[in-house]
């Protein structure tokens, strides 16, 4: 009954069709959750996507605007009694809004460009740490304190080939969170572990680019992760990149996101560490959370060495969502202030000071949270549970 | 931003549209935060001789939110703040698009929370509890939102406000109001009832060889005297369908499964469940479990509450009814539902509040299929028949609104439907609040004009 | 064909008859609340009595207006049930003046068990509202308006009412400590919860041992019977005059159920709502 469009022609009929409009995912998306407003919400998206696919509406800048202030934190997909496979229906979205628009997105793609390309990323990172010293950074582009010096990662001898695993020490978590490698080295060596550093040929995974919605480069840049013969186990320690590289290594290499693994070790490391007596918060990154379904573990985790906090808001998103705080400040801001109001009224339920650190396994969240006027020391887990070793 | 009336076609349509299948087209949207502004608001409208319409989160079913063709979308889920908690007198004042789920979430350290828990409730507002009167599985003991609402802050369809409670007027206002469906004006702040947390609960499923037996039981429990907190069943079909997306356990071979809670004092659960578990025993019980931990209790309601939606795992397409019968013909009515549903072709599950007997009958279909429009409406307008020919009711809890509004001169009078107008009158004289939804057209009522484009599913 | 109507009999089409030609009706029970006209040119009329249906395992009576309430709690405590209002009066009287008694704060008060009633309007029609099921309501709902109204929206003659399984046991207690109420708050959902001249009365009813183990959690409380109460206790509403725009809401709704006032003149007047 309706004409065709020229639009989301890539989108599944059948995944739209699965969406029965119940509503039961609007408070599990972050930016309805800030809006209270249908047009930023999953059922809003998925019934303009449907109505602009099936040429019963334009795709006016409203329409483009409610898909582009999608953060894909797939938060309604857990949500979803119906199963709607929410990322099958707008990542295709994302794609080709992005290539409607080659000029408007240049500076989203110098930023891209920038972590696909280590030298520069390290040179720009230098740049930026000088910069910061003379306060010279603007506070809008939310970057969090960087190092200037680039630690050097400890490296032990192997011990035997049975228990090596290979570390992915990526882009961003290697320019601006190298002491999150180092402390994962630690605890991996704590546990008997030799571990293998990727190093700069397994630089940036494509995470990033195929989360704003540029597939292509994306997959080249997937494609060009040198595939290593030996088949030890990859450990990843940002969320964001633990997802996207089980799907780049699904048919040659076991990928496993360091919460993940430190799980498998769980009774080795009640011997290892000790608890401390303080409080910590955890914010779920949403790669964890909702696409990997990983959760309770990190709890577990933390819960050896720290008092647990749970936030009650069922891990909605902090913001961050890769580039998104870049692409989409206004509403990243809106949805940051969200969590961190959540956080604080939880830290204020217990008592003022009460609580010591918030956890993140995401370089993005431990960056956007880092970078926000909330005065709580943000940590990765890793470097939490590393602190507590005996 | 939020005074601003939105039209643009993207908000229009979806302000358009609710939980339900129906689709009207709204002039403007606009978001207002405050008392103040949603006066605004509805003086514009009176001004202009344009209706107005109240809209919380959409999850309603009987299409209630869909708006007439060219009046204003008033959605509040902007005034989301709960302005105060009271734990000595066990009450909150909030504004209309807190959720509901989220107002127990933040009493639960007083170890309070507010009763009504509609399956919808992790997304729907207190606002549209208000207007629909809703239920939910613990309002068998706790009663439905009306027992839970001491006092209102309305902006009137005049654009007049007013606090409507115990106190300030002879007639209960404040009762009158709740389940009005947004057609005596706009609540702008609500004062709730908040309840202790029970000290003991004890959640039992219990699987049935058939739905006759389950429905036998449920009688035989609550003739015992005995009031559980929720007493739930679910069919085969939908019980592996949940299970399929929660793993809550539930028992895949029993054609019917009943969920019964129990809370309260010690020894009041330990009684009760040992009573509720002899007598379903006694009516041919094929497996009983009870839930251990809160976590296994949480995934028993997350499964039972999540289970329509579950639907779009076995059809795309759904219509859940709502009807309630008497508990004594839960058995003879659900097995007329099997029948209809066979008679039009369509898949049938039942998910239910059978302790009420607030019947759930969902029908399954897929609209692309030519012609299956026109059986499910048959089968929906069968299945109110057969319920009120059991002596019960159109609606449990899911309200009037566009789709049953034409089944009211099944259940009443003309001179029955006139005295309701009359209240809606007094409110409403000009009906301009929500026009034409639960009362029938031409029933002496002031709402004449026409329904919205594509109404009733 | 499925519609509420009930055939009522004689007794209720006279009162219909009467209804249609009168002017000016004063409805009266057994006159408990004491607020019966004493206007000559009024007519008394009295809702019919008896008890039309119950079914104790649906947990529900249905019963005339004009029945006093000790008969239907005989009827009911023979199957082990009852009815959450004080006994004295007629049923149609409770529910006009919505006595709760005293379980004023819990929420099972009167308005929410009353399941459905029948009234005789001004023109001596019969509507009716609610239905015979828990949960009552199908559109608006006129029960809640109903119950409370002091007769000024017509002659209530049917009322269909929740019972409840009377408890294992019951028992009062009190205090006239200052801290009783705090005291009172560490327990789990009393029944009652009252404060009558500075003694603070709880009701506590359940399973022997639960009411034992929560009377033993009280400092300084002493069983009791049930306290008496004063029958003006009750009516504090009918002073009160309302202001604004929720005068014009009571007066709007007065009306248009009795546009020629023809119920209840002299309460009608006390509160201002004559049109």
């Amino acid at each position: 009954m309706s004409i065709s469009s020229p639009h989301f022609q890539f989108v599944n009929e059948e995944d739209l069709n699965t969406c029965v409009n119940c509503g039961l995912c609007l408070p599990h998306c972050p930016t309805y959750r800030v809006t209270g407003e249908d047009i930023y919400s999953p059922r809003g998206r998925i019934n303009l996507i449907r109505s602009v696919k099936h040429g019963d509406m334009e795709l006016t800048k409203e329409v483009v605007n409610s898909l582009d202030t999608c953060i894909q934190c797939m938060g309604c997909e857990p949500a979803c009694p119906s199963g709607v496979q929410y990322h099958n229906i707008i990542s295709p979205v994302k794609t080709e809004i992005h290539q409607r628009r080659y000029w408007r997105d240049i500076p989203l793609r110098f930023g891209l460009y920038v972590v696909s390309h280590l030298p520069l990323l390290r040179l720009l990172t230098r740049i930026i740490s000088v910069f910061q010293v003379l306060k010279a950074v603007p506070k809008r582009l939310q970057i969090p304190r960087v190092p200037f010096r680039r630690q050097q990662l400890l490296n032990y001898p192997h011990l035997s080939r049975e228990k090596e695993v290979i570390l992915f020490t990526g882009c961003v978590m290697d320019a601006w969170y190298r002491n999150v490698h180092e402390d994962t080295i630690t605890l991996l060596n704590a546990l008997g572990y030799s571990v293998v550093i990727s190093g700069d040929e397994y630089g940036c995974c494509g995470a990033l680019h195929e989360h704003a919605g540029f597939t292509k480069t994306a997959e080249k840049i997937q494609g060009n992760i040198p595939r290593s013969t030996d088949n030890a186990t990859i450990i990843v320690n940002s969320a964001g990149c633990s997802a996207s590289l089980k799907k780049t290594f699904k048919d040659s290499h076991e990928v496993l996101d360091i919460n993940e693994f430190l799980y498998r070790h769980i009774s080795d490391l009640h011997k290892l560490l000790i608890h401390r007596k303080e409080k910590v918060i955890i914010q779920e990154p949403c790669h964890l959370r909702h696409v990997q379904g990983i959760s309770l573990e990190v709890t577990e985790l933390l819960g050896i060495a720290f008092d647990v906090v749970q936030l009650d808001d069922d891990g909605l998103c902090c913001g961050a969502g890769g580039s998104f705080s870049f692409s989409q400040p206004e509403m990243a801001n809106a949805v940051r202030g969200r969590k961190i109001a959540e956080i604080t009224r939880v830290i204020e339920s217990i008592s003022p000071d009460s609580v010591r650190y918030v956890s993140s396994a995401n370089p993005g969240c431990l960056s956007f949270l880092s970078s926000s006027a909330i005065n709580i020391e943000i940590q990765h887990p890793v470097t939490l549970l590393k602190q507590s070793l005996r | 931003m939020s005074g601003a009336v939105h039209i643009n076609t993207a908000e229009l349509f979806l302000a358009g549209q609710d939980g339900s299948n129906m689709m009207g087209s709204p002039l403007g949207v606009c978001y207002p935060t405050t008392t103040a502004e949603v006066q605004n608001a509805v003086r514009w409208a009176r001004s202009k001789g344009v209706p107005f319409i109240a809209r919380g989160a959409g999850t309603g079913l009987a299409g209630g939110a869909i708006p007439e063709a060219g009046s204003l979308v008033i959605c509040l889920t902007k005034m989301n703040k709960i302005r105060s908690i009271d734990a000595n007198r066990r009450s909150a004042w909030v504004e209309p698009g807190v959720l509901n789920a989220d107002l127990s979430r933040q009493t639960s350290r007083e170890g309070l929370h507010f009763a009504p828990d509609p399956s919808s409730q992790q997304s729907c507002t207190i606002g549209g509890n208000v207007a629909n009167n809703s239920g939910g599985p613990h309002c068998l003991s706790e009663g439905v939102t009306s027992a839970h609402i001491l006092s209102l802050e309305v902006v009137l369809p005049s654009g007049e406000t007013c606090t409507f409670d115990a106190e300030t007027s002879l007639f209960d206002l404040r009762g009158a109001f709740i389940g009005s469906e947004g057609m005596f004006g706009i609540a702008t702040a609500i004062e709730v009832r908040l309840v202790q947390n029970p000290p003991h609960v004890a959640t039992m499923v219990v699987g049935f060889a058939s739905v006759h037996d389950g429905a036998l039981a449920v009688s035989a429990i609550i003739a015992h005297g005995i009031i559980p907190s929720a007493l739930e069943m679910m069919d085969a079909p939908i019980t592996r369908a949940v299970e399929e997306y929660v793993h809550a356990g539930f028992p895949l071979d029993a054609a019917a499964t009943l969920i019964v809670e129990i809370d309260g004092l010690e020894y009041s659960v330990i009684d009760g469940s040992r009573q509720i578990r002899e007598i379903v025993s006694l009516f041919g019980a094929t497996s009983f479990q009870v839930a251990e931990t809160a976590v296994e209790r949480a995934r028993i309601w997350k499964g039972r509450k999540t289970a329509f939606g579950a639907i779009a795992r076995i059809q795309p397409n759904y219509y859940l009814h709502d009807t309630v019968v008497p508990r004594k013909k839960l058995a003879e009515v659900l097995s007329q539902v099997t029948a209809i549903a066979t008679q039009e072709q369509l898949q049938v599950m039942n998910v239910f509040h059978a302790g009420d007997g607030n019947l759930h009958p969902i029908l399954m279909f897929d609209k692309r299929v030519a012609g299956v429009m026109d059986r499910v409406h048959r089968a929906g307008a069968e299945i109110v028949r057969v319920s009120l020919e059991a002596g019960g009711v159109l609606s449990g809890e899911h309200g009037i609104g566009l789709e049953k509004r034409d089944f009211m001169r099944w259940m009443f009078t003309e001179n029955d439907l006139l005295f309701q107008q009359k209240l809606r009158s007094a409110f409403d004289p000009d009906g301009i609040s929500n026009p034409h939804k639960v009362l029938p057209r031409g029933s002496g009522c002031s709402d004449t004009a026409s329904i919205p484009p594509g109404s009733w599913i | 064909m499925f519609k509420n109507a009930v055939n009522f009999g004689g007794a209720v089409e006279d009162l219909q008859k009467k209804i249609a030609i009168s002017n000016s009706i004063n409805i009266v029970g057994t006159n408990s609340t004491g607020v019966a006209s004493n206007e000559s040119e009024d007519e008394k009329l009295k809702a019919p009595a008896g008890i039309i249906s119950y079914e104790p395992d649906e947990l529900m009576i249905s019963v005339f207006a004009g029945t006093e309430i000790h008969e239907v709690n005989i009827e009911l405590q023979a199957a082990q049930q009852r009815i959450v209002i004080p006994d004295w009066g007629t049923i149609g009287g409770a529910v006009a003046t919505r006595r709760n008694g005293l379980r004023e704060t819990h929420h099972q008060t009167l308005p929410n068990n009353v399941l459905r009633c029948t009234v005789i309007a001004a023109d001596g029609s019969l509507y009716q509202a609610g239905g015979q099921v828990v949960k009552n309501v199908s559109g608006f709902d006129l029960v809640k308006l109903l119950v409370g109204s002091w007769g000024l929206l017509g002659l209530i003659v049917e009322v269909t009412m929740r019972t409840e399984p009377l408890p294992q046991v019951s028992q009062w207690v009190k205090s006239a400590h200052p801290q009783a109420r705090e005291q009172a708050s560490k327990l789990y959902r009393p029944a009652v919860e009252t404060l009558i001249e500075g003694v603070t009365y709880l009701l506590l009813e359940g399973h022997q041992n639960d009411v034992e183990q929560q009377i033993s959690l009280l400092k300084g409380f002493a069983l009791c019977e049930m306290p008496s109460l004063s029958h003006q206790y009750q009516y504090q509403n009918l002073n009160f005059l309302s202001q604004g725009p929720v005068r014009s809401i009571e007066r709007g709704i007065r009306k248009q159920f009795d546009p020629t006032n023809k119920f209840n003149k002299k309460i009608a007047a006390q509160r201002n709502l004559l049109t």
